[in-house]
């Protein structure tokens, strides 16, 4: 026994992480980091993607510029503060300026072949003016009844469509974008975001008890491309920026995205480019796939050179450099993709075309052999080329789950179609031989193994005791019998059930096939683990009996520590072969893995419920509160102990903080 | 029990083994040209041309009333009876340096016309503060603390603020000295001034400094305006060490607020608030030399302050005109004491501020050199720097036609296995002598890393023995017989992760030592040791390192990292300098100070600096000190966003190639806590280094072992470097063509020129 603990003590002891350093390693010619996206969902550092191209200063001073446009070789940025329009050509050399005695705080802005497009925060009105800078129509809050009387039309930015239909972020606007017509008719609201209740408002709302409304929070940027798609920015914790289509659908699902989104726009490449209230660059795939994230704030002071101040819009040329109006510096800061950048643009580039260049994405793997997109794509052309094996080990460095299921099946049925003939022959052999044999044995009895065996079971009650793991699945109310009234099994064996079991949840959590994995080798804390469950086993069992001591249980403790352990049973015994089974299923086939899991799952919880009953001679009603109690007491004992650790933490500090006082007061 | 844990563990391991051999070893690279883009080129990230070549005159400053001190051949100095400050005056180009200006310049009559129309221009603030005044008056600036002892208060003194400040000046042959008594805070000390051959020498005993209330002196300036060059009228620059060097003209003076201050060599920690470095931000560099200089005149004069002692404890200051004067200038302030965080809780919530009992022990001795004519800029600075570290005996002649190139070579990383960790193989010593092979007339400078049974991220200080899995003791003697061939052994022996654990008595002895000094960079929370405590163990460690038969260590760290200590076992600043200068003398250091030229060779230098809008070039002054004397290797290559013009830029700045390499895929790495060697398999990077090592000593070949003695920018994006042997190098960051005498240099391309006698 205590070899046993002693062995688990240093098995739990090596567990602890022994990490320390690497250097970083760093572009010289820039002042950040540029990371993208890695297998395992992490992010690994990259060589400079874009670097810093220097300053546009404007030829005339802007006061606080709010967004900036690029059409048709001309920059159009609006100034709130000098409450014009300026017009610069593709050299930054000024063209024209216009203003209006309407403006009072403009801060939106777009162009399109006809006209441009001016929102005013302040006059609350949407201003279209031609390209000579006349006014030709003022859109105020529709008055249509859909629109809500109650809502109110405060525009801040806005994005135009091919047939001039209008998009409009509006100050406040929770129902969505205000989509309007080119004559400003309401057409309706567009893109709304999401909202949701938290845990504990549900159980609010269950309850009846009345909650503030959960309104959704209004969209802060707006960007449309060139086939359609809408892209907004929001300042919610999930999901902050969207791509919706015409039907109002959100089309994008990303791995990554950061918060206090400020802008975003799209490339040639249709990749979309965003720009964070920290300097953050992030751009993604059309797929929504992270290529790279970079950039930030200088708040020293010292203006570093590629570093914001304060960055309000982003614009992408054609040649893909990025342009960033920084209010800070009222300078446009301009980015410049490297030689790194330009190779994973092309390699998108094949891509979007359905060409599948290995060679390019061979070449990203050069540069970063960890790149995840990379990967990806090799391991997409790798399947269109029906190399499914390599195109399966290139999915799971990408860490694709779909692209690996698909080669995975493909794989599968290949095998399949050659060995399940033979397989289903061999198990036919296999079934007759078998009923042949025992055919044979009934009538001449050379051998008696299954009499052997029971005999063995009878005389050592080790194995009669394991056996009971078995017997349990079909006979529960015989073996929780014996374990009350007849003494079966043990401490010991009831121990070593509970490390089967721990065992088994270590199996069932690093060992499935990649596709059902839950956590890699590498991220697995063993002795946490071992702690969390043998940690909820102490717990449940201990409140278990506490709370039937005090509600006239029958049994004893011994009673509900080996009754537990034989009620694990269906999990034990079924962990091994669902893990095994994993590997030959693919995505498609998830809702049996899952169903497998759920019938290991009940079928303990069954036998657990069951146990309490016969164990504790309860009636429904009172297994029924037993059951409830000791899931509250377990609650409040984890409250107790966390509360416990804490002020434990404090007394502590305390204490240290009281000595280091005197010490420095006192001066000695 | 033993085999049975060996079991399990195999058992698992194998469960998650994954072939890394991902990428197709016929791979290879397309590192093109890309050029950089005018917009870029004309940033401060590059050297720009000369445009002001004006002819220099200062009518501010002017010797009347100045008393002779001395003079020699080049120098005659001067000083002012009233108010001490010192002139100059250059005798070979007939000009007169001063530390303080005529105040009332920007003086206007009853007409509102100037009184002095040479010295001012229409958009001068003048000296309207009196503040200032006092302060460009006085010849010397102190800070000191007053108030309680639990709430200390810094306060400025500036000499001649207070009626009851008293001087002595004693007027010596070639030399002053000056005993101050500072009316306010009751501080007297003594300074003088000694006339030296190339200019002269500020010196302050720390003796001599008196307190006579409970003022304690905090720092002290001596001469902070000196050389100051008023805006619009003064053609120059200041150079700073910021990283490889950076250039203040005077011409870019608009919408600064203030000024740019930095301590020699980073900060203090024992002194210093914490800062995390979990960061998406690269930090800025820091000064990497104790030393600046100051022009007045493209090519006509100029001088190098080097600060000979006290660097430690020394800051730099460069005021842009319009910050607060119309001046730009710049000095040194030497701190003796500052004020510090006591925290009294673990959490660090509650703490109170201290004040430094005793003051930091060192001498201010600052010694400026003049320079005229051609020696006037930046390379003449570096060639006057360079002369002092010779004769410091840091710096030795290296005159040698070596092809160096450093591999930086990970040999072992471990991650986290099922029970424990589990250390794997990146490069073998059959591997290193592979890679050697493929070289060969090249000067090879290899530095080894996770050497130790834990490999890379295991223990920072256990490098050797070496594990026996990286090969035999044939193998790494074979290495070892290779000529021109030096391996050195990576160590980090300040940082200790607080994840690390001690497993050796070494490490417990370090836990022991720890500092208070804790920080978080993106790998971790660590804390900076006592070097001291170990440095013995440093010693025999080294000494059985080079016994096996390799050259020695590469440090990391210490050639850039010192700090001081109050705890237990106290120790300054400077003196971790000096043990630094010790330590590092026949090892190999990463990203070195001043203090660590005297190494074998730097890795790591950067070859740019902090890049603040107030910096309007980028010269590579550190770079040029050291050419011809040391072997300097720049970033790493692996990892450059734009390959071509890199390369460009290390020929112009005479710096040799670096590569990370590995023997199998980095992505083996992919679960150990390095995972920022992403791109380092030697069998798809070999021809690229080949190929990028010839495109530098094509060029480069021909000039090896002599120094720079000048460079030229034409014009935006061209460099032209001249060697001590008259022979140029023509480098063309550009995308156009570039005519050059009778040659033509190719867009964004390097041209050896030999220049015929």
């Amino acid at each position: 026994m205590k070899k046993i603990m002693m062995f688990w003590l240093i098995v739990c002891l090596f567990s602890f992480s022994i990490e320390t350093k690497a250097s970083d390693i760093i572009d010289p010619s820039v002042p950040y980091f540029t990371y993208t996206m890695g297998p395992n969902n992490q992010m690994i550092a990259t060589q400079t993607a874009y670097q810093p191209g220097g300053y546009l200063t404007l030829p005339v001073s802007l006061s606080r510029p709010e967004d900036m446009v690029l059409f048709n070789d001309q920059l159009f940025i609006i100034d709130s503060v000098e409450k014009k329009v300026f017009i610069f050509d593709n050299d930054l050399l000024f063209l024209d300026d216009f203003s209006y005695d309407g403006f009072i705080l403009p801060k939106g802005l777009d162009v399109d072949i006809n006209y441009i497009y001016v929102t005013d925060q302040g006059a609350e009105t949407v201003f279209i003016f031609d390209h000579q800078g006349q006014l030709v129509r003022e859109i105020k809050k529709p008055t249509e009844p859909i629109f809500g009387i109650n809502n109110p039309f405060i525009p801040l930015k806005i994005s135009v469509g091919p047939r001039g239909n209008m998009y409009v972020v509006g100050e406040g606007s929770t129902s969505g974008i205000i989509q309007l017509s080119s004559r400003g008719d309401f057409l309706g609201y567009f893109g709304t975001n999401f909202t949701g209740n938290s845990w504990l408002e549900t159980l609010s709302d269950f309850l009846g008890v009345q909650y503030a409304l959960n309104t959704p929070s209004s969209a802060t940027n707006i960007k449309m491309d060139g086939e359609g798609y809408v892209y907004t920015v929001s300042p919610t914790d999930q999901k902050a920026l969207k791509r919706f289509n015409i039907a109002s659908v959100d089309t994008l699902t990303l791995d990554y995205v950061n918060t206090g989104l400020l802008a975003v726009t799209v490339n040639n490449l249709n990749n979309i480019v965003t720009l964070s209230n920290e300097g953050i660059i992030t751009e993604y795939d059309s797929l929504g796939r992270l290529i790279f994230t970079f950039g930030g704030i200088d708040d020293s002071g010292n203006q570093r050179f590629g570093l914001m101040v304060d960055p309000v819009d982003i614009e992408v040329l054609e040649d893909n450099r990025l342009l960033i109006l920084d209010q800070g510096l009222n300078q446009i800061l301009i980015y410049v993709p490297t030689q790194f950048a330009q190779l994973i643009h092309e390699g998108l580039q094949s891509f979007n075309d359905g060409i599948y260049d290995l060679e390019i994405w061979n070449d990203v793997l050069s540069f970063n052999e960890m790149f995840s997109v990379a990967h990806q794509a090799i391991g997409q052309a790798h399947y269109r080329q029906f190399d499914y094996d390599l195109a399966l080990y290139h999915f799971e460095l990408a860490n694709d789950p779909i692209g690996y299921s698909n080669a995975y099946w493909q794989i599968r049925f290949t095998f399949l179609q050659t060995y399940l003939g033979t397989i289903i022959l061999l198990l036919l052999t296999f079934w007759v031989s078998s009923i042949i044999y025992r055919k044979i044995n009934d009538r001449y009895q050379f051998s008696n193994v299954k009499g052997y065996v029971s005999a063995k079971i009878k005389q050592s009650k080790p194995l009669h005791d394991g056996v009971l793991l078995f017997r349990v699945l079909k006979h529960p109310l015989d073996v929780f019998y014996q374990i009350k009234h007849r003494g079966a099994s043990s401490y010991k064996m009831a121990t070593g059930i509970y490390g089967l079991f721990i065992i088994t949840t270590v199996i069932a959590t690093i060992l499935p096939s990649y596709l059902f994995s839950v956590t890699s080798i590498q991220s697995f804390f063993l002795f946490e683990h071992v702690l969390v469950y043998s940690g909820v086993l102490t717990l449940v069992i201990f409140s278990n009996y506490l709370i039937a001591t005090l509600n006239d249980g029958e049994g004893w403790f011994k009673n509900v520590y080996i009754g537990f352990a034989y009620s694990l049973a269906p999990y034990i015994l079924l962990s091994i072969p669902i893990v095994i089974s994993s590997y030959g299923f693919t995505l498609f086939e998830s809702f049996i893995y899952q169903f497998l899991w759920f019938i290991a799952y009940a079928w303990s919880i069954i036998l657990a419920i069951i146990m309490i009953k016969e164990i504790h001679g309860y009636g429904l009603k009172d297994l029924v509160k037993n059951i409830l109690l000791t899931m509250i007491t377990v609650g409040l004992l984890i409250l107790i102990i966390f509360i416990s650790f804490l002020l434990f933490n404090q007394v502590i500090d305390y204490v240290i903080g009281l000595v280091r006082e005197v010490i420095i007061r006192v001066g000695f | 029990m033993l085999v049975f844990k060996r079991i399990l563990v195999m058992l698992f391991v194998l469960s998650t083994g994954v072939s890394f051999s991902n990428v197709d070893d016929e791979s290879i690279l397309i590192i093109g040209n890309y050029p950089v883009s005018q917009t870029l080129l004309s940033s401060n990230a590059y050297t720009q041309p000369e445009t002001d070549l004006r002819t220099s005159y200062n009518p501010l400053v002017s010797l009347e009333e100045s008393v002779l001190v001395g003079e020699n051949e080049r120098l005659s100095l001067y000083v002012h009876p009233e108010d001490l400050s010192i002139d100059v005056y250059q005798k070979d180009t007939a000009y007169l340096w001063s530390s303080t200006i005529n105040l009332d310049y920007a003086k206007k009559d009853e007409n509102d016309d100037p009184l002095f129309p040479e010295q001012t221009t229409e958009n001068d603030r003048g000296l309207n503060s009196l503040v200032w005044r006092n302060k460009i008056a006085s010849p010397v600036w102190i800070s000191y603390f007053g108030g309680s002892e639990n709430n200390p208060q810094l306060r400025e003194e500036s000499f001649f603020e207070s009626s009851t400040s008293r001087f002595d000046l004693e007027i010596l042959p070639n030399s002053i000295s000056v005993h101050l008594y500072f009316g306010i805070s009751q501080i007297e000390f003594t300074y003088e001034v000694q006339l030296t051959a190339q200019g002269f020498e500020v010196l302050l005993h720390q003796e001599s400094i008196q307190e006579h209330s409970n003022a304690l002196l905090s720092n002290v300036s001596i001469y902070p305006f000196f050389g100051a060059a008023k805006k619009e009228l003064i053609p120059g620059y200041i150079m700073v060490p910021d990283g490889v060097g950076a250039l203040f003209r005077f011409d870019a003076y608009d919408d600064f607020t203030s000024p740019y201050q930095k301590p020699f060599y980073g900060r203090d920690f024992a002194i210093s608030t914490f800062v995390d470095e979990t960061s998406i931000i690269a930090d800025d560099l820091h000064l990497t030399a104790n030393t600046y200089g100051l022009i007045h005149g493209i090519d006509q004069q100029g001088y190098l302050n080097i600060i000979k002692d006290g660097q430690a404890y020394a800051t730099l200051t460069v005021y842009p005109a319009d910050v607060i004067t119309d001046f730009f200038f710049a000095y040194t302030t030497f701190m003796y004491r500052s004020s510090y965080r006591q925290p009294l809780n673990q959490s660090q919530t509650n703490s109170v501020l201290r004040v430094q009992k005793e003051t930091n022990p060192f001498d201010i001795h600052m010694n400026y050199q003049l320079l005229s004519n051609e020696k006037a800029n930046y390379v003449g600075m570096a060639e006057a720097y360079q002369g002092y570290l010779v004769e410091r005996e840091n710096l030795s002649l290296n005159l040698n036609d070596e092809r160096p190139i450093h591999l930086d070579i990970l040999m072992q990383d471990n991650e986290r296995a099922f029970i424990g960790r589990n250390t794997f193989l990146m490069t073998t010593a059959k591997d290193i002598l592979d890679m050697i092979e493929t070289f060969d007339d090249d000067t090879l400078y290899i530095t080894l890393r996770g050497t130790s049974n834990h490999g890379y991220s295991g223990s920072s200080l256990d490098i050797f023995p070496i594990s026996s899995a990286l090969g035999s003791k044939e193998d790494w003697m074979s290495i070892f017989s290779k000529q021109n061939v030096y391996v050195y052994l990576y160590l980090e022996p300040l940082k200790l992760y607080t994840s690390e654990s001690f497993h050796s008595e070494l490490e417990i002895a370090r836990g022991r030592h720890l500092l208070s000094y804790r920080f978080s960079d993106n790998y971790g929370t660590y804390d900076y040791v006592n070097p001291y405590n170990y440095q013995t163990y440093i010693q025999s460690k080294i000494e059985a390192i080079t016994d096996f038969g390799f050259d020695g260590v590469a440090f990391e760290n210490l050639g850039k990292t010192i700090y001081g200590s109050f705890g237990d076992h106290p120790y300054t600043r400077g003196e971790m300098l000096h043990l630094t200068e010790m330590l590092v003398s026949n090892q190999t250091v990463y990203q070195g100070y001043d203090f660590a030229f005297g190494s074998d060779a730097l890795f790591q230098m950067p070859l740019t600096h902090s890049q603040h809008a107030k910096m309007t070039d980028t010269v590579p002054f550190i770079t040029y000190v050291l050419t011809g004397y040391q072997h300097v290797f720049g970033s790493y290559h692996n990892y450059f966003g734009n390959t071509s013009n890199m390369l460009l830029k290390m020929i112009d700045y005479h710096v040799f190639p670096s590569f990370q390499v590995t023997q199998e895929s980095p992505y083996r790495l992919l679960n150990s806590p390095n995972q920022t060697w992403f791109s380092t398999r030697f069998s798809i990077w070999k021809e690229e280094i080949h190929r990028q090592h010839h495109v530098i000593f094509n060029v480069l070949n021909h000039v090896q072992g002599e120094t720079i003695t000048h460079r030229l920018i034409p014009e935006i994006g061209i460099s032209i470097v001249t060697y001590s042997s008259g022979n140029q190098i023509i480098i063309n960051y550009t995308n156009e063509d570039y005519t050059f005498e009778d040659v033509t240099v190719e867009k964004m391309s390097a041209f050896f020129y030999e220049v015929t006698s």
